[in-house]
């Protein structure tokens, strides 16, 4: 009787659980094939590396997609993982899970990038509000026009002089020249803000 | 670039690839290496003290020797699997040293606590301490030296366990070579400083093992 209903539990266990396990078996197939791979990719099978990487790149686009909001910056992050991958590939095995190391580095590479990209924003942030307090002012107070200034406008580096000149010459407004130039707002407001300390600085020596 | 012709340029670069140790071994190479520096320092360097055996029959003072070398040997295993990515996927076992940490302090403090020593404050204490450092040093910068080659994603704790790691045994080799029976000078001239730099060791982790 014991017997019975042993197997009475193991009947219903397995049936009720035959979609996880078929789950369970599917990941395991994707995994040792990955393991597998990776396996070949270290002993210098390029074919399996770019298999591997090709895998790699599947697994973490929506990875990277729920935590960035622009497709162009999960490709970048994504571009970074897979150097990263490259570079630090001699930490890898093959004794142990592929997918954790794997995530480890994108998690940090991940961090990286989200890090640099707030402080960047916060930087912005910051000179475009001196930036806007210039642009405010009046001008002509201390008594410089364009025309007056303008050899020294040349000297500026990069984009610097033609943004000047589009917003003080042609007088085109700061989104206006961001689409001439193919530039956001932010970085032509940012480019003028530094343009203009640069000039500040030199005019007044 | 596109992804893919980034994957194509990788698996054009790639050859084979010769796996790290891992970090079983690694540490096990480590705690070789410290044990003949120890016994270098020992032998040549400065004798251990006279009293050595008879101070190992004192429970706390033996207890305190077990405690510095499970921080040792602890902070060693913990460096090596941090210089991973995945931590070799044993996260559990890298938190060791904070365990030992624990049950360290708690043999310190009871010692300091059961003895009542004032805390002396003379600056030819210090010595001890740059003695320490001394020996910390060359292991140190051999640990950082060891982590850089591989590619940690805890560059901070990796450096501050590293640096731990050293100054343990730097400060098990001094306990094991100066003659003094005061808790309150071990505690406030070895074992303070030692937790001060494993937070320099953090700075340092963060500057010298980022990848």
């Amino acid at each position: 009787m014991a017997h019975f209903y042993t197997w009475l539990l193991l009947i219903t266990i397995s049936i009720g659980f035959r979609g996880d396990l078929s789950y369970v078996n599917l990941m395991a197939h994707d995994i040792t094939n990955l393991e597998a791979l990776m396996a070949a990719a270290l002993a210098g099978d390029s074919r399996a590396y770019a298999q591997v990487l090709a895998a790699i790149s599947r697994l973490l686009r929506p990875y990277l997609a729920k935590r960035l909001n622009q497709q162009s910056e999960v490709e970048d992050v994504l571009q970074e993982i897979l150097i990263s991958i490259h570079k630090s590939r001699h930490t890898y095995d093959g004794k142990r899970p592929l997918k954790p190391w794997v995530y480890a580095i994108a998690k940090f590479r991940l961090s990286d990038y989200l890090r640099s990209h707030y402080n960047d924003t916060l930087r912005n942030a910051a000179e475009l509000d001196v930036a806007e307090q210039i642009s405010s002012m009046d001008v002509t107070e201390e008594g410089f026009t364009y025309e007056s200034i303008k050899e020294e406008i040349a000297k500026l580096p990069g984009k610097q002089p033609m943004i000047l000149h589009l917003i003080h010459h042609e007088g085109h407004t700061a989104k206006e020249v961001a689409a001439k130039m193919n530039m956001t707002e932010t970085a032509v407001k940012v480019a003028a803000h530094r343009a203009y300390k640069v000039l500040k600085g030199r005019l007044a020596s | 670039m596109d992804t893919n012709q980034l994957i194509d340029q990788l698996s054009a670069d790639a050859g084979p690839v010769k796996a790290m140790a891992n970090p079983w071994l690694l540490t096990a190479k480590w705690l070789l290496g410290f044990a003949i520096y120890m016994a270098v320092i020992l032998m040549v360097v400065m004798p251990p003290r006279d009293d050595i055996f008879m101070q190992l029959q004192h429970p706390l003072f033996a207890l305190e020797i077990v405690m510095l070398f499970a921080m040792l040997v602890s902070c060693a295993l913990s460096a090596a699997l941090l210089a991973f990515p995945d931590m070799y996927q044993a996260r559990r076992v890298a938190q060791l040293p904070l365990i030992c940490f624990g049950l360290f302090a708690l043999v310190v403090g009871y010692a300091f606590v059961a003895r009542g020593e004032a805390m002396p404050l003379d600056m030819a204490h210090c010595a001890c301490t740059a003695l320490i450092t001394a020996f910390a040093l060359p292991p140190g910068i051999y640990l950082f030296y060891s982590i850089r080659r591989f590619a940690s994603t805890h560059a901070m704790m990796a450096g501050s366990v590293a640096v731990l790691t050293a100054f343990s045994m730097g400060a098990l080799a001094l306990r094991l070579i100066e003659k003094t029976d005061s808790i309150a000078h071990v505690l406030g001239y070895h074992y303070v400083p030692m937790f001060g730099f494993a937070l320099i060791g953090m700075v340092l982790g963060r500057k010298l093992l980022r990848w």
